[in-house]
C-alpha cells in the first residue's frame, strides 16, 4: 500500500538522482543558451518596444506590477541577466537561489511575449522550476558542497528527491495527455493524423511549398495508432526496469522522426534529455564508467 | 541523537517533511485537476489557477489538433496608376522558406512563424464571429456576400485590428527586406485556406474545395 511515512522516511536518506539531477542542471542551462544565441536576431522583433510586430505581454506581467513597457524598453538587460544566471547555473554557483532566479527571469521573458512559445519551452520552464528545488550541485561544481547538518541534509534530500520525481511524473503526463487529445481527434480516430501532418507546410519538410505527399493509408495509420499507443503506455511501462529501455528507443525514434520530418527543434532536445532521470543513480554511474572506460581505449594513442 | 541535533531541531524537520509532502500533494491535485478537468477546477479556484498558469502552464497538444488545410496568405501590392500592374507574395511561404532555410537553428524564422500564425487564427475568430452574426441579421445571401461583408466589418474595426496591423507590417518588412520601392503603390491582403487532398476517398468533414477565402481587405496606400 501506498505509504506516505515511509516514502518520506526513504526520500530523506540520500538524494536518489544526484548525479543525473547534476547532469540535467547543466543540460538544460545548454540547451537555454543554445536557445537563446538562435533566437538572438529575433530579440528586438520579440521584445522591444520599437519592433514592427506590436506584441502585448501578458496579464500576469501587470498582475504582478511590473510594467511592461520598462521591460520592454531595456529588455537587453533582462537577457543579459538571464544568460548570467545561467552560466552561474551551469557551475553551480548561487546553487538554488540562482536556479530559481534563473526560473523567474525566464518567467518574466516568458510573460513579455508568449505568442511564439511551444510545448518544449514549456517544459523547459517547467523543468526550471524543478530544479530550482533540487540538489543538483553533488557534480559538475565550480565549488564542493559542504553537507547541511543532518535535520536539514533530511530535509533537502527530501525536496530534492521530490523535485526530481515530479519531473519524471510531468514527462508522464504530457506524453499522456498527448496521447489522450490525440485519440480525441477524429482524424487520429480515422488514422490519417499522419497524413495531414505530413502535408502540413508549416511543419513538414517534405510539404516545402505545399506540395502535396501522398503516404499511404496504411503508415499513416500505423504510424498514428503507433503514436497513439506509446503515448498511453509511456506512464505506465516506463517505471519497470524490463520496458524501460525499449519504451525509450521507441520514443526516441518517435523524437528522432518530429525532429527531422516536422521542423521541431528544441522540444525534441528537451524532452529527451529527461529520459537519464529514470535511471538509479547507480545505473547512470555505471553507464558513466562505461563510456569513460570505452573513451580511455580509443583515445589510448594519446 | 546525530551531533549538533537536538530534539526540538529534529520535530520541527520532521513536521517541516510532512508540510513539504502535503504541499506536493496540493500541487499535484490542481495539476492533475487542471489538466483533465480544466474548467470546473479553474473557476472552483481562479487564484491559484492565476498562479499555476502564470508559473506552471501546461499544455500537452503535441500535434493532436490536425489541420487539413494549408494557409496562404497574400500581400498583393499594385501600381496606383495602373493597378493591372500587380504583384502577389504568399507571405507564409516567404516565411516558410526562411524557416527551411536556416533549420535547425531557425528560431527567429520559427518565432515569426508561430506568431503570424496566431494573428491569421484571430483574424479568422473575428471573421467568422461576423459571419454568423451577419448571417442571423441578413440571412439567404451568398457566401461571397458574407465573405465580403465581414472583411470590410473586420477590416475597419479599429478595436481588433492589431492581428491585421501585425500581418500588414510583416508585408511592409518582407517589401523592405527584398528592398521592394513602394511608391506610389497599394497593398491588399487576403488569407486563403488550400485543402489537402483528403487522404481517404470519404474523409467525414473536409469541404469539398479545393481552396477557401477566409479574409480579404481592401487596397489601402504605403
Amino acid at each position: 500500500m501506498f505509504n506516505v511515512k515511509q516514502i518520506i522516511w526513504r526520500f530523506q536518506q540520500k538524494n536518489e538522482k544526484a548525479y543525473y539531477l547534476a547532469v540535467l542542471r547543466v543540460l538544460v542551462s545548454i540547451w537555454f543558451i543554445k536557445e537563446m544565441f538562435s533566437r538572438w536576431p529575433a530579440f528586438e522583433t520579440l521584445y522591444s518596444n520599437h519592433s514592427f510586430l506590436k506584441l502585448d505581454a501578458t496579464y500576469s506581467l501587470q498582475a504582478f506590477g511590473f510594467n511592461a513597457d520598462l521591460l520592454r524598453e531595456h529588455y537587453m538587460v533582462l537577457i543579459t541577466f538571464c544568460m548570467l544566471l545561467l552560466v552561474l547555473n551551469i557551475f553551480g554557483i548561487g546553487r538554488n537561489i540562482t536556479s530559481f532566479l534563473l526560473f523567474l527571469s525566464f518567467t518574466v521573458l516568458y510573460h513579455l511575449n508568449n505568442k511564439f512559445a511551444n510545448s518544449g519551452d514549456e517544459m523547459s520552464m517547467l523543468l526550471l522550476f524543478y530544479l530550482s528545488f533540487a540538489n543538483s550541485f553533488s557534480h559538475f561544481t565550480l565549488f564542493k558542497r559542504k553537507p547541511f547538518e543532518p535535520g536539514k541534509e533530511k530535509v533537502y534530500n527530501l525536496v530534492s528527491n521530490i523535485a526530481a520525481y515530479s519531473m519524471m511524473i510531468n514527462l508522464c503526463l504530457s506524453y499522456f495527455m498527448a496521447g489522450v487529445f490525440k485519440s480525441l481527434d477524429q482524424y487520429y480516430q480515422n488514422g490519417t493524423g499522419i497524413y495531414y501532418f505530413i502535408n502540413d507546410d508549416r511543419y513538414s519538410v517534405f510539404a516545402a511549398g505545399s506540395k502535396h505527399i501522398a503516404l499511404p493509408y496504411i503508415l499513416s495509420a500505423i504510424i498514428g495508432y503507433g503514436t497513439i499507443a506509446l503515448e498511453f503506455c509511456f506512464p505506465f511501462l516506463v517505471w519497470y526496469n524490463k520496458s524501460r529501455n525499449i519504451i525509450f528507443v521507441i520514443c526516441l525514434l518517435m523524437h528522432l522522426g518530429i525532429y527531422a520530418f516536422l521542423m521541431i527543434y528544441g522540444m525534441t532536445i528537451i524532452f529527451i534529455i529527461q529520459y537519464g532521470l529514470f535511471y538509479s543513480n547507480e545505473e547512470v554511474m555505471g553507464a558513466v564508467q562505461k563510456i569513460k572506460s570505452f573513451l580511455r581505449k580509443l583515445f589510448r594513442f594519446a | 541523537m546525530k551531533p549538533g541535533e537536538t530534539t526540538s531541531n529534529k520535530i520541527a524537520y520532521k513536521w517541516l517533511s510532512y508540510c513539504i509532502a502535503a504541499l506536493v500533494v496540493y500541487y499535484w491535485l490542481i495539476t492533475f485537476g487542471l489538466v483533465f478537468y480544466s474548467k470546473p477546477v479553474s473557476s472552483a479556484i481562479p487564484n491559484q489557477t492565476f498562479l499555476y498558469r502564470t508559473f506552471l502552464r501546461q499544455n500537452w497538444r503535441l500535434f493532436a489538433i490536425t489541420k487539413v488545410y494549408n494557409r496562404q496568405m497574400n500581400f498583393i501590392v499594385r501600381d496606383r496608376q495602373n493597378p493591372h500592374n500587380a504583384d502577389t507574395t504568399d507571405l507564409v511561404q516567404y516565411l516558410l522558406i526562411e524557416k527551411r532555410k536556416y533549420a535547425p537553428f531557425n528560431n527567429y524564422e520559427d518565432a515569426l512563424d508561430r506568431i503570424l500564425y496566431l494573428e491569421m487564427n484571430g483574424v479568422e475568430v473575428l471573421m467568422n464571429d461576423q459571419k454568423k452574426k451577419l448571417k442571423e441579421k441578413l440571412p439567404g445571401n451568398t457566401a461571397q456576400f458574407y465573405l465580403q461583408q465581414a472583411s470590410m466589418q473586420v477590416d475597419t474595426n479599429t478595436h481588433y485590428h492589431q492581428n491585421i496591423d501585425n500581418i500588414i507590417a510583416y508585408g511592409r518588412y518582407m517589401m523592405q527586406r527584398e528592398k521592394k520601392d513602394t511608391t506610389g503603390k497599394e497593398y491588399q491582403v487576403s488569407i486563403v485556406h488550400k485543402y489537402i487532398s483528403p487522404a481517404l476517398p470519404k474523409e467525414p468533414s473536409t469541404p469539398q474545395v479545393d481552396e477557401q477565402t477566409i479574409f480579404i481587405s481592401s487596397y489601402k496606400p504605403f
